[in-house]
């Protein structure tokens, strides 16, 4: 079973046989597009949803795909793969990556640069029975994940920290 | 004479193609399907307990023992999207092998307020479309978290924004112009 997914540069397109192919349960698609984005915008006006607001009225699209399974196994590492190699691209590179034996679930963030400037971010949450894939569509900054995490559709608790000096990669957390 | 009537129809025909939702959702599943929609009888009674959700202007058209097939759903949204227009966004869409259940969510900006298309069709209860129009603090929630509001609402699209208690009382003013859906699928059809 390959999931198909495919990555144009501007949007999201998730071919349709992804329903009747997968083994999913339950797929749900979530698209916020530049317009829905901007409305969302209008409306956050707490202090605290500053920093998402300044970050979300930059994007031009939020597009989530989640895939639900009844028993663990019934996707692996080959079907996510044809994900994976759409992102190895020269545009594409792959900053984090967690592995969390206990919670048996692995985050994979890259970002997408053009011209010195990151004009997309892609998240692959994998977890026994729930696939996540997140695109990102715009100038964001890794950083400001956190700002995201837990709304639009983005799966709760993925922060990046800046990486320091003595780091090569920036760290991710995954909280519960 | 003929010709007044040829420019009220040209009228009332440009009227109702001007503005797309729930009728031209409702038009599109009937000469798909060769089915019927009908009505919520007393759908008023739901609407004290809507006031201060952030919902409002519910409009229902039910479809009973009819469900779409789930290798249709995907012509059926391709169809769904020409026929609504670029004003209405596609937002979210589920499909539950479980529960055997397809759902697809529209959104439209009018009037500084979102009004939402749902289409959804399950074994149990059939084919439901509903329209809403949400406040802001209502889209909010739906934005915050998409996935859990389309998963947890009920036929009415509404659950999970009653609870929330401290949104302003926006539904009233819409109120006098609900209940409207059956004779705007009317109209809808005689112009056509």
């Amino acid at each position: 079973m390959k999931l198909k997914f495919a990555l144009p540069s501007a949007m999201l397109v998730l071919a349709s046989g992804i329903t009747a192919g997968a083994q999913a349960i339950k797929v749900v698609n979530v698209t916020l597009d530049k317009k829905m984005l901007g409305l969302a915008s209008k409306f956050m006006d707490d202090e605290d949803d500053a920093a998402g607001k300044r970050m979300i009225s930059k994007l031009n699209g939020i597009y989530v795909r989640s895939l639900e399974f009844k028993n663990p196994g019934e996707f692996t590492a080959a079907d996510v793969e044809p994900i994976h190699a759409q992102l190895q691209g020269p545009e594409w590179s792959h900053i984090v990556s967690v592995n969390s034996k206990a919670e048996k679930e692995n985050v994979g963030i890259y970002i997408k640069t053009v011209n010195n400037q990151t004009v997309g971010m892609v998240i692959l949450a994998e977890e026994p029975t729930e696939l996540t894939f997140v695109q990102l569509d715009g100038p964001v900054n890794p950083e400001d994940l956190g700002e995201l995490s837990g709304n639009f559709g983005i799966p709760k608790g993925i922060h990046v920290t800046p990486a320091n000096k003595a780091q090569e990669q920036p760290k991710t957390e995954v909280k519960k | 004479m003929s010709r007044a009537w040829l420019l009220c129809l040209l009228l009332v025909s440009s009227a109702a193609t001007a503005e797309t939702g729930i009728a031209t959702a409702v038009r599109l599943v009937e000469s798909r399907y060769a089915v019927r929609h009908h009505g919520v009888p007393g759908l008023w009674l739901a609407k004290p307990f809507m006031i201060g959700s952030g919902v409002s202007g519910l409009k229902v058209a039910e479809f009973d023992n009819f469900h779409i097939p789930a290798e249709d759903s995907y012509t059926l949204k391709q169809q769904l999207s020409k026929s609504l227009g670029a004003e209405w966004h596609p937002f979210v869409e589920e499909w539950s092998k479980r529960d055997r259940e397809w759902s697809v969510i529209y959104t439209k900006a009018q009037e500084g307020k979102i009004s939402m298309l749902i289409v959804t069709s399950d074994n149990g209860d059939g084919l439901t479309v509903v329209q809403i129009k949400l406040s802001p603090k209502a889209l909010d929630q739906w934005v915050d978290d998409p996935i859990g509001s389309a998963t947890h609402r009920n036929a009415t699209g509404s659950k999970g924004l009653v609870a929330q208690k401290d949104v302003p009382k926006q539904a009233a003013e819409d109120h006098a112009a609900e209940d409207q859906t059956d004779a705007e699928i009317a109209s809808s059809h005689a112009a056509k």
